[in-house]
């Protein structure tokens, strides 16, 4: 098999917390602990869970927007855990980010075309490529000539969207991660940024990071899915395997807990107790002990393993396997 | 049965820079006493507008309202404004998106709610903070005596809503008006919200308007559901009814672009173009420009809402077929 685009193992990132009286020992919020994964060429990797469970913080550390605390991140079989300043830019050309609220994330005095431009300049394309580069993206995302000339408050949300994804492909990038893309979006504009997704990505044979907290947009467009908990993967498997067969407690709660069009599906309802408990003192065994409904007391001694239950199916519960 | 909330034609204009702006432009809507209503659409249809309409809490002098708002008989658009403060809080309250933003962050929570009892009942303090105590466990925060001394920073969002739910409640109102109240949680707290929502309907015997994007959450807890688009009600029915055969075009066009019904990887249904600014009165059927089905008297004239079955009714000339399943 080749090399994978972007690999990650054992990667744990904290961050320190400032102590608020003198003397007071420090605390750490433990935000990715123990994360290990890979990103084969031309697949989408899906990431789920609830808010404060870490998953965006590991797509920032993957593409090294934060330093990282343990573990490597390789990133086309090259080490860049621990690459800094300088040595990064050339990787940044490879490696985009599409943000959940795209107007927030274009700048709102300024053009589409000229904000778009300026990625291209940053990066030393030629202006005559890049030119062409960008209508052939727009018609890409059928979007007309004339946004160019636009600035954000004159485009929907749906519309800014698909901008902030052809700004994403300008550079033919190698990996994008894609952070709660179509959240901000009303479901029939968020439809048809996902089909502009599986359009986009047959067509560059894309490799992306799609992290999401919303378990059927996950399982509508990922191949890869990994259900995160307080920092941990819980549970990992190909989405058919995944979904088909969900092993973990946690994933079982959450998927039930999603209201659905099926007037009979809340009957089979998992009402968790309680919140997600913080990241700051993590308790010694599993993190979701505290709320599972089905936790034993080897549960709180000790911190459950992701263990291969078969299909390559991961799963970090005692019960399991 | 006579309806608890009868709105009939209710149209909304609103002065903004750019123009008048036709928020709502004849809205038809009948909440039944005990019932969870839906109320489901994409931004900018005019769910919030509708809401804040009930309650008349929009400045009076950049916009216009007509039309009726009937609340058990009364006229609500009719009544003077301290009547209308009388009723906010006591007869009808209501819950919004975020409640971290409507909450005071400075206050304990027990404070806030036993102010906000003493203020619409005239109780003494000690009496108040013994009900604010008796809310806070009715809405499931325990041990109430020790939360009710918490500030709103100390709690999460999923138990802050609860606050709001609790000091909506305290002087057990008949209809709950609940704007997006899960929409800034996790799905996991969500449940939990909406349950305690469906629970306290079912004891106390009141009426919820419930005020979604989310066609999920209106499947699992609403009895009736009206649709809306581009300010109007577009087809009003039976929950159960509506999702398996929605008869307007827009609904079932929504319904269908919801991901998790097809395989993995399939193309989802889109609606194209997009919703039409509000700049002007509306003449036609709004959704006619994106309609598959639109047809040359489609442009001409709006459809008036028709009973296509059962106490069904749809704002479209041309209803869909029931039998064709809405959710494949």
């Amino acid at each position: 098999m080749s090399e994978p685009v972007i690999r990650a193992e054992h990667l744990v990132k904290e961050f320190p917390i400032a102590s608020k009286k003198l003397g007071e020992p420090k605390k750490v919020l433990h935000a990715v602990s123990d994360v290990s994964l890979s990103v084969p060429k031309g697949s989408i990797f899906g990431i789920v869970g609830e808010s404060g469970c870490g998953k965006s913080t590991l797509g920032r550390s993957l593409l090294r927007l934060e330093t990282i605390t343990g573990g490597k991140v390789y990133f086309q079989g090259q080490d860049i855990t621990d690459l800094s300043g300088k040595d990064l830019l050339p990787l940044r050309r490879n490696m985009q980010m599409i943000f959940q609220n795209p107007y927030a994330s274009f700048n709102p005095k300024q053009k589409i075309g000229s904000a778009l431009r300026e990625v291209a300049k940053v990066h030393k394309m030629p202006a005559d490529q890049a030119e062409e580069k960008i209508r052939n993206l727009l018609h890409e995302i059928n979007l007309p000539e004339d946004t160019l000339h636009r600035i954000p408050s004159e485009m929907s949300g749906g519309q800014l969207q698909r901008l902030a994804i052809a700004r994403a492909l300008l550079l033919d990038p190698a990996f994008i991660v894609a952070d709660e893309p179509v959240s901000a979006l009303d479901v029939s504009v968020q439809a048809q940024i996902l089909n502009l997704m599986m359009d986009l990505r047959e067509k560059f044979s894309l490799t992306m990071l799609f992290i999401s907290h919303e378990m059927t947009v996950v399982r509508h467009l990922c191949d890869q899915v990994a259900v995160m908990y307080l920092g941990t993967v819980v549970e990992q498997a190909e989405s058919e395997e995944l979904f088909n067969n969900l092993l973990h407690p946690y994933t079982q709660t959450l998927m039930s807990a999603i209201p659905t069009l099926d007037p009979e599906h809340k009957k089979q309802r998992i009402v968790l107790q309680g919140d997600l408990p913080s990241a700051i003192d993590v308790p010694p065994g599993c993190p979701f002990a505290d709320r599972c409904p089905k936790c034993q007391p080897q549960c709180r001694e000790s911190r459950p393993q992701l263990k291969d239950v078969g299909n390559n199916h991961l799963v970090a519960c005692h019960l399991v396997g | 049965m006579d309806n608890l909330l009868e709105i009939q034609n209710l149209t909304v204009e609103l002065m903004s820079t750019r123009g008048i702006v036709y928020a709502l432009s004849g809205v038809d809507l009948a909440v039944r006493p005990g019932e969870i209503h839906g109320i489901v659409g994409e931004s900018g249809c005019g769910k919030s507008m509708t809401a804040k309409s009930i309650l008349r809490l929009h400045n009076p002098q950049r916009s216009r309202m007509r039309g009726s708002i009937r609340f058990e008989g009364r006229e609500l658009l009719d009544l003077s404004n301290r009547e209308m403060e009388k009723l906010r809080g006591t007869d009808i309250s209501m819950i919004f998106q975020d409640p971290m933003t409507s909450l005071n962050p400075i206050m304990t929570i027990g404070g806030q709610i036993a102010d906000m009892y003493r203020v619409h009942t005239g109780a003494g303090k000690a009496e108040a903070w013994e009900k604010a105590q008796e809310l806070l466990a009715k809405v499931g925060i325990e041990p109430a005596s020790k939360r009710c001394k918490q500030y709103p920073f100390e709690l999460s969002g999923g138990m802050q809503q609860r606050v709001m739910i609790a000091m909506a409640i305290a002087c057990s109102p008949k209809l709950l008006i609940a704007d997006e109240p899960t929409t800034a949680l996790d799905v996991t707290i969500q449940a939990q919200i909406l349950e305690l929502l469906q629970q306290l309907s079912a004891d106390m015997g009141m009426s919820i308007l419930l005020i979604t994007h989310n066609f999920g959450v209106v499947a699992e807890t609403c009895d009736r559901v009206s649709v809306m688009y581009a300010g109007k009600v577009v087809e009003t029915g039976d929950t159960r009814e509506l999702l398996q055969g929605a008869s307007h075009p827009y609904s079932r066009a929504l319904i269908r672009s919801i991901p998790g019904g097809g395989a993995k990887g399939s193309r989802l249904e889109t609606i194209p173009g997009s919703p039409p600014a509000l700049f002007e009165p509306p003449l036609s059927c709004m959704f006619a420009p994106r309609c598959p089905y639109a047809e040359e008297g489609c442009l001409k004239a709006y459809p008036a809402m028709a009973d296509c079955g059962g106490g069904h009714l749809a704002a479209c000339f041309k209803p869909l077929d029931k039998e064709v399943p809405a959710h494949v």
